[in-house]
């Protein structure tokens, strides 16, 4: 008899732990969607080693500026299928495409569906982030090969007010964190307006997704739960012409893009990099080709990467 | 009676009648009442109750100056005030809870912790050209994966 409630009380704590965990994986779903789409402004706080800067949001509909308070003046609008960076000159032009890649409070991809295979979640205590309620989740990976993080979510909107990148030593390497946040509708429209209209600018249009090809050669050797996204030809920006296959893989929190080109005339040197705060590079020859990891992984994660990933005959 | 409302607080007391008899004589003598509360006191105190916060220092001092030996409790009262447990048990349980609290730490995961800011952030390294092409072609597609930049222009107002 004993051994029968035993058994029930473990059934039920199981079931009540997968309830909880589902109820959490909701929240996140719901924090990734609410990142992109809740009408705000405000004003958020990003650290990583190197930089602390500041920038004020605002967001309404598919209009949404990001000015940097911090540093060289610099704003980034986006409004639909188009992103015009403003800048005084090619300096802080440069700084504010860096900017352009680390969004907050957008960080999570927009798909997360294959994230439970390589996160475990779980939701952490109530906290407080810009006078406002939130709750801690925290993303877990299950193996050392990436970050993990950590987002305070404000229940009612699901909109992360705070979000944490942690490595696999439990060091934090990226903060972003509102300091002062109005949620709803904007008090005053003039907010979306660029203050650097005048100034130097840079736009980038986006095409729908026909530029999309089919993969050029499997791909072997990544870390599991990662999973092709896309897979285009790209043509880089200071290339002497030619392009190159850009693969785009995820595992629901972390993207990883493999570009692979033809290797030039003298045999290159693999090296690996820290390009930005959490994004990192690798590279290498294989045979005829230059294969290049870029990602917010650790380091060396990609080193290790860079020497097993394999690409298949087409 | 002191005796018996020793007994009481220490679960000694198994007769419901008089356990009734003793609550009743508490209600009718304020002085009983308040070596109840006195007791558990002391024991709080031995244990060393966290929650023990109650400011009796006026009390205390009201008491020593008028009568002092009420608060040098004989030593078998002093035993009966704390639970005669032997150590081991004491030990035993201090030991599942450290293990208890040292679970829940591992189950719950790190806390939040405060990013430490750097005193003096140093200077953006921005990448060099190349390594921005990389990069900013890995922004593009994980910026907005449904579509692509087509074309880059750069202008002059």
């Amino acid at each position: 008899m004993r051994s029968r409630c035993f058994v029930g009380s473990l059934l039920l704590g199981f079931a009540l732990t997968s309830h909880a965990s589902d109820e959490d994986w909701q929240l996140l779903r719901k924090a990734g969607a609410a990142a992109r789409q809740v009408t705000l402004s405000g004003t958020y706080l990003h650290q990583t080693p190197g930089v602390l800067e500041t920038f004020l949001v605002a967001r309404s509909g598919n209009a949404e500026i990001y000015r940097a308070v911090d540093g060289p003046p610099r704003e980034i609008v986006l409004s639909g299928n188009e992103r015009v960076v403003y800048a005084p000159d090619r300096a802080a032009l440069q700084r504010a495409r860096v900017d352009a890649m680390r969004l907050f409070p957008s960080m999570l991809p927009d798909d997360i569906s294959n994230i439970q295979q390589s996160y475990s979640i779980q939701r952490l205590e109530a906290d407080r982030v810009a006078d406002l309620d939130c709750v801690w989740l925290l993303l877990r990976p299950k193996d050392n090969a990436r970050y993990g993080m950590r987002l305070c979510i404000e229940q009612e909107s699901g909109l992360p007010l705070k979000s944490v990148l942690f490595s696999p030593r439990n060091e934090d390497v990226e903060l972003n964190s509102f300091t002062e946040l109005e949620l709803g509708q904007l008090r005053d429209r003039n907010l979306l307006k660029p203050h650097l209209a005048g100034k130097l600018s840079e736009r980038w249009h986006k095409l729908p997704v026909t530029a999309t090809v089919e993969p050029a050669a499997p791909v072997s050797g990544l870390p599991s739960g990662f999973r092709l996204v896309k897979s285009a030809l790209a043509a880089m920006p200071g290339d002497k012409g030619g392009e190159q296959h850009h693969y785009m893989f995820s595992d629901g929190l972390a993207m990883l893009s493999l570009f692979v080109e033809p290797s030039s005339g003298n045999k290159q040197a693999e090296r690996v990099a820290v390009l930005y705060g959490p994004v990192a590079l690798a590279s290498r020859d294989d045979g005829d080709n230059r294969l290049t990891l870029v990602g917010d992984l650790p380091g060396e994660m990609l080193a290790n990467l860079i020497q097993n990933i394999r690409l298949g005959k087409p | 009676m002191k005796e018996s409302v020793s007994a009481l607080m220490d679960g000694e007391i198994e007769s419901q009648e008089e356990v009734s008899k003793i609550l009743g004589s508490m209600e009718r003598d304020e002085t009983l009442e308040s070596v109840w509360e006195e007791y558990h006191l002391i024991g709080d105190a031995m244990r060393s109750n966290s929650l023990l916060s109650v400011d009796v220092s006026q009390q205390v001092a009201d008491r020593l100056a008028a009568e002092p030996a009420v608060l040098a409790p004989s030593i078998s009262r002093r035993r009966r005030a704390m639970p005669a447990v032997p150590l081991r048990t004491w030990a035993l349980a201090a030991s599942i809870s450290f293990a208890a609290v040292i679970a829940w730490q591992q189950l719950r995961g790190p806390a939040p912790q405060a990013v430490t800011v750097a005193q003096q952030p140093a200077p953006v390294p921005l990448p060099s050209e190349r390594d921005s092409a990389y990069l900013l072609a890995h922004q593009e597609m994980v910026s907005d994966p449904n579509l692509m930049k087509a074309s880059v222009s750069e202008v002059r107002h």
